[in-house]
């Protein structure tokens, strides 16, 4: 089964292959998760989206074209229950529930470390729009290429190009504006 | 290099150097090296475009050092895999496939809801469901008049099968109470000695009821209290509390 590449996982969870949904979900929750992570921001969010991730996805297997790469597919799954669950927290009143408290670092003038690099560029990417911070995440931090981004967020691959690009140019400044040098 | 190539040869440096695409053969090396030159030039001679260098600079060296610490992960908690399998299986609301024909079984998820299924039947504890009761059979062919008639009988017969037994052990609790106040040895104030019938049963509370026996609060003697016997007055407490 680890050998199993990914077409021949979608015909063994056609077919009825006990162990296969088991597979699908271990290959790609680490991706999924990391999709689902940067677009909500928020840990538990982040594992109830991806777990309606592969329930949707379990239910539409035999509606999937197999020709097509698996990947793309799930995150653009993914995507859109990101999408819904942002939709859904933005029309809930804005109670002080703790549960619903972002897992984001403290951006506060002066609390950051300086040499904290990687630290930094959380509160950048923390700061960017979600469909930027999404693409972010897949190309840099995933290994996505600009197509598969395209097809996971369902957007054109120049649209892609451009967010990454104002995404990149945004982080830059507020690295700049928090007195980060190389 | 003008200003526009500037940003746009920064963007192809850190597109290809990003994460897995990073390529240290002498080629990818090569060309890195010529792009770098060509922005390290042009920054040179346009001063807008050095602040930008070295900021592009400090972004650079973020994204690889942000690119190789560990990605995040989710919990993993026991049964996650199994919960996404049921609840796929379960299929309230089948996801309609896009371009094949939904007369393809989902074996994986039939096989998995019918083992839930036995699951559920294997687990349920034997003998404790009660029987259903059984279902009369209606008459083919009758009046209205004898159609109500029947229903009333039926209504009543249902409501003296539900509430007889309790108010069997409400008597008996009330027998005792009676008793004990009392001291009296008398063998009918034994619970469930002389447990009356029908009409015997509900003129015994009505008796208590009237009597102001305790326990029956206040509630309960006025819940009861149309059980009253005519010949009893509201303030007589000297009734025999079994109604007889």
């Amino acid at each position: 089964m680890a050998t199993m590449d990914d077409r021949l996982l979608v015909e063994a969870i056609r077919a009825g292959d006990p162990q296969a949904p088991g597979e699908l979900v271990a290959r790609f929750q680490g991706v999924v998760f990391g999709l689902c992570f940067r677009m909500l921001g928020h840990r538990h969010d982040a594992e109830d989206a991806t777990q309606e991730t592969f329930i949707r996805a379990l239910r539409g297997i035999f509606g999937f074209d197999a020709r097509r790469p698996i990947r793309p597919w799930l995150l653009e799954i993914a995507a859109n229950r990101c999408r819904t669950a942002l939709a859904t927290r933005a029309r809930r009143p804005a109670a002080a529930d703790p549960a619903r408290v972002a897992d984001r670092p403290d951006d506060r003038a002066g609390l950051g470390d300086p040499d904290d690099l990687a630290g930094e560029l959380e509160l950048a990417l923390a700061r960017l729009r979600p469909e930027y911070r999404a693409v972010v995440a897949l190309f840099h931090e995933q290994g996505l290429s600009y197509e598969e981004v395209a097809g996971a967020l369902d957007k054109p691959v120049g649209t892609i190009k451009t967010w990454l690009h104002r995404a990149r140019g945004e982080m830059a400044v507020f690295l700049a504006s928090r007195g980060i040098r190389r | 290099m003008n200003c526009r190539d500037f940003d746009q040869t920064w963007n192809r440096l850190l597109d290809a150097e990003s994460g897995a695409r990073r390529d240290d053969g002498p080629d990818a090396v090569a060309a890195r090296l010529a792009r770098e030159a060509d922005l390290g030039e042009h920054a040179e001679s346009c001063p807008p475009c050095r602040i930008r260098h070295r900021q592009f600079e400090t972004l650079r060296e973020a994204l690889r050092v942000w690119s190789a610490r560990p990605r995040p992960e989710p919990v993993a908690a026991p049964g996650d895999v199994e919960r996404i399998i049921l609840a796929a299986a379960r299929a309230d609301v089948p996801t309609a496939p896009r371009r094949r024909s939904r007369s393809r079984p989902l074996t994986w998820a039939g096989g998995l809801a019918a083992a839930a299924a036995l699951a559920v039947v294997a687990l349920r504890p034997a003998g404790r469901v009660p029987p259903e009761p059984p279902v009369e059979p209606a008459p083919r062919s009758v009046s209205l008049d004898a159609a109500v008639a029947e229903a009333r009988a039926a209504s009543i017969r249902l409501a003296l099968a539900a509430s007889e037994p309790a108010a069997r052990l409400g008597l008996a609790m009330l027998d005792a109470s009676i008793a004990v106040a009392d001291a009296s040895d008398d063998a009918a104030a034994v619970p469930g000695a002389d447990a009356p019938d029908g009409p015997g049963l509900a003129a015994r509370v009505g008796g208590y009821a009237a009597a102001g026996a305790r326990p029956l609060s206040d509630a309960a003697r006025g819940a009861f209290g149309f059980l009253r016997p005519p010949s009893l007055g509201k303030t007589a407490t000297t009734a025999d509390p079994k109604g007889t």
